[in-house]
């Protein structure tokens, strides 16, 4: 008896570890309701919170204009920004079922182009999507060019940044401090040491394990990154001098710029202006929306509007944006392909999906829809003469169920998008203003190919870990002679950082003379 | 038992061999089916061509992990912590096992058993915490109490030295219960008879455990050795990167291979790259059993696994 019974629950067992392995591959195919002979597109992008329920009453409201448009229905994929970096290019190489996905900084158009599983749309383009390839200057095109080749319509979301902080406003007013004058990072040292003094278990910057919290940043000093040749959580490595005629590549590290910057960053960690051991991420965010913390360094200081940010991820601060006055305004070729829409080679319908991009840089009630969700449901008008929406009435940031936050993802931004608050109505003009003023890169349109010297990269990224990581972050004494930047240096010679810069460097040459520039 | 026929033996085993089936499977779909993929580590794999279809490169793959500079520190790093884990591991958890069969008050013996047993099931992630409750400059406990003594405080997480024994210590307080729990059972299955005849013969509990427990599991602590041999080139990665923070001033003693594949890969996203890496561990883990069987076979026949 025993026997039978113990044979019976293998049996079970059995069978269900085969049940739970099917049944698997049936849930992904029946999510469209395609009707007729409408196609399915898969869409994948990030987003900050997506309901299911709404994810897919806002699907329905996109397929009824999709299906008689285009005669396709969408399937939209949303991703957490943790996700994303990691699973797609997973997707993408193993050439699994999708078909329209987004690239930004989460994932660089480098990274994408890279993993051979995007399609080139140059010759689909202008017979698929004939208004989308009209639209924009043949300028912007070639920027999007990676050997040769389109795999990407890049979004339009021109944005100008400045080097400094993100500081919380009910601090610099408390001590007095004159934010809105302050040419140099040094300015900051008084407010920094009254903090210090005078507010208890309060960071005057605040830093993580991960990204945040660097004064290093080649952009702040005009340089250029090529080839997202980066430390693995850090900035970019190698770099050019973004008005320089020339184009010389150089190594970062081997900069004077970077020397100083590592300098002042040791003398404010031995100050204490950071923790001395940075927290990950998460708990960095914790502490943020505490307020545990006077500054944010960031590469990204803008014109936007804070208000909505400061709710949603900083316990309700004034978050004031503060520039370094005596630097320039960062304009690279980042943000001609830092953001955009690419098409999976695995794409049964690749015209179908440049159709449904077409859409994103041409139809208003599309694009906001996926930016914003369902007009009375998800958002309501606040000015609609000056396209300012609200959420309705008792919803929030936290309690909407739809919230990509990620408005730089799904197309033509500057021409199509809602505001989210008065301010940023203004913002738009102003950020068309600084763009004249911008410094523009010599480097506009190079996309590098970091495959010929890709042993050397993995070896320079062991020694960013080991040496970049702590010197940017203050750790360690740049004069150290086993950890300092001599050191680092040294093992970045050994890596073989030369021959990577001389390949872009061979890399830039030829593009530029094929470009006659 | 040998004289029963083959037959009539699988007959009265067909129950057992039934529950062995799930086990079976999930190795073969898991372990065998995948094998094929090694050949990724000498391609250079696009999808479009596919798996079969990409262009062989050769050893290229595996260029990278050699001329990185650091090879050696990867290996010494992953074999050695690997190993240190290993022997302490296995010393505390029989040593464990031991006591616990001492204790007569059965349920004191079983709340220290789930208590030794308990840090098993903390993920990787939450004992990260811990060490970082424990370390961290800032309001770690181990640097409030070198305050509260008067000593200075330690920037452990930039200490490379002290690494290989914090980790050690953490890697023996999470499997020893899990190890003692097996020698436990090992020790529970002895016939009571030998230590009757110990015990007649005039042996003290320490001659007890040294000519009766040990050599009753010691087959046990071979296959325990063994296994963890095999794996001696793999490096736990949730281990590594939750607790040390990858943190890069102590990288010099916990950098290991499958640290290193992953930072290297997540910049480059090759897979051909971490395949030959892959399959670089799983041969040497291979040779190193093989030795390791060999030599047992040579001095004392019996121990082998094989």
């Amino acid at each position: 008896m025993k026997k039978i019974i113990s044979m019976i629950l293998c049996g079970c067992l059995a069978a269900s570890l085969l049940a739970s392995c099917g049944s698997e591959n049936g849930g992904e195919s029946t999510g469209g309701n395609s009707g007729g002979d409408a196609v399915n597109l898969k869409y994948y992008f990030i987003a900050k919170t997506t309901n299911t329920e709404d994810t897919k009453e806002i699907q329905e409201a996109l397929n009824e204009v999709t299906k008689e448009k285009i005669n396709a229905t969408v399937e939209l994929h949303p991703l957490s920004f943790n996700e994303y970096p990691t699973k797609m290019p997973l997707m993408l190489t193993t050439g699994d079922d999708l078909d329209i996905m987004t690239s930004s900084n989460f994932l660089s158009y480098t990274s994408v182009v890279q993993t051979n599983g995007v399609l080139a749309l140059e010759d689909l383009l202008p017979e698929a999507a004939p208004e989308l390839w009209n639209m924009y200057d043949q300028e912007r095109w070639d920027a999007a060019k990676v050997k040769g080749s389109i795999y990407m319509v890049p979004n339009y979301d021109p944005s100008v940044s400045y080097p400094g902080f993100w500081a919380i406003g009910e601090l610099t007013e408390k001590y007095d401090f004159d934010w809105e004058n302050a040419e140099s990072w040094e300015d900051w040292e008084p407010f920094f040491d009254t903090i210090l003094e005078k507010e208890d278990g309060v960071t005057p910057i605040l830093s993580d394990a991960d990204y945040w919290g660097r004064l290093w940043f080649p952009g702040y000093y005009g340089y250029e990154g090529v080839g997202s040749v980066k430390a693995p959580k850090g900035q970019d490595l190698v770099v050019v001098k973004a008005d320089d005629p020339n184009r010389k590549v150089v190594a970062a590290p081997f900069t004077d710029e970077y020397k100083e910057t590592i300098e002042l960053t040791r003398k404010w960690y031995e100050k204490g202006y950071f923790l001395q051991t940075p927290p990950t991420e998460a708990e960095m965010m914790s502490l943020r929306s505490e307020q545990k913390f006077a500054t944010f360094a960031v590469p990204f200081v803008g014109e936007g509007d804070t208000t909505a940010m400061a709710a949603s991820e900083w316990g309700g601060a004034t978050i004031l944006q503060a520039k370094i006055k005596g630097k320039a305004p960062i304009i690279t070729t980042g943000s001609a392909t830092s953001s955009g829409n690419c098409v999976a080679k695995a794409s049964k319908n690749p015209e179908k999906a440049l159709q449904f991009i077409q859409l994103l840089h041409t139809d208003e009630y599309i694009h906001n829809l996926l930016n914003f969700g369902i007009e009375g449901k998800h958002w309501v008008w606040k000015d609609e003469a000056k396209k300012v929406i609200q959420y309705p009435e008792g919803m929030d940031a936290e309690t909407c169920g739809w919230v990509p936050n990620t408005t730089y993802q799904f197309g033509n931004k500057a021409a199509l998008q809602y505001f989210q608050t008065e301010a940023e109505v203004d913002t738009s003009s102003r950020v068309e203003e600084a763009m004249k003023s911008a410094v523009y890169s010599e480097l506009m349109g190079f996309v590098a190919d970091p495959e010929p010297v890709k042993n050397q990269l993995a070896a320079i990224s062991t020694v960013c870990q080991e040496y970049a990581e702590p010197l940017e972050r203050g750790l360690v004494d740049p004069n150290d002679p086993d950890k300092g930047l001599a050191a680092f240096q040294q093992k970045l010679k050994e890596a073989g950082i030369d021959e990577v810069v001389a390949e872009f460097q061979s890399q830039i040459d030829a593009w530029a003379s094929e470009n006659g520039k | 038992m040998r004289k029963t026929p083959l037959l009539k033996r699988r007959e009265n085993n067909l129950g057992l061999y039934l529950m062995a089936l799930p086990g079976f499977l999930v190795l073969f779909i898991f372990c065998y089916c995948p094998m094929f993929g090694i050949i990724l580590a000498f391609k250079d794999y696009n999808f479009s061509d596919g798996i079969l279809g990409s262009p062989w490169v050769g050893f290229d793959n595996f260029v990278f992990f050699f001329q990185s500079g650091v090879a050696w520190r990867l290996i010494r790093n992953t074999v050695g912590l690997n190993l240190l884990f290993m022997v302490f591991g296995q010393l505390m958890g029989v040593t464990a096992a031991i006591f616990l069969n001492e204790i007569f008050e059965k349920r004191v013996a079983k709340a220290y058993q789930s208590i030794l047993f308990f840090p098993h099931f903390i993920s990787w992630v939450i004992v990260g915490y811990f060490t970082f409750a424990l370390f961290n400059g800032d309001k770690g406990l181990l640097n409030n109490f070198l305050h509260v003594i008067g000593m200075e405080p330690v920037n452990w997480y930039g200490e490379a030295s002290v690494w290989p024994a914090i980790m050690t210590i953490i890697s023996v307080w999470k499997g020893c219960g899990y190890f003692s729990i097996i020698y436990l059972a090992g020790i529970v299955g002895i016939n009571p008879e030998y230590y009757e005849a110990a015990r007649i013969d005039g042996a003290k509990k320490r001659h007890e455990i040294r000519y009766v427990t040990l050599p009753f599991l010691k087959p046990l602590i071979m296959v325990n050795v063994f296994l963890a041999l095999g794996r001696v080139f793999y490096a736990n990665f949730d281990f590594f990167v939750n607790v040390t923070r990858s943190s890069g001033q102590i990288m010099e003693t916990t950098d290991v291979v499958d640290t290193f594949v992953v930072r290297s890969l997540t910049v480059m996203g090759d897979f051909n790259m971490s395949a030959a890496v892959g399959l670089f561990q799983g041969v040497c883990g291979l040779i190193l059993i093989l030795t390791a069987n060999m030599l047992v076979n040579k001095f004392d026949k019996e121990s082998a696994v094989f």
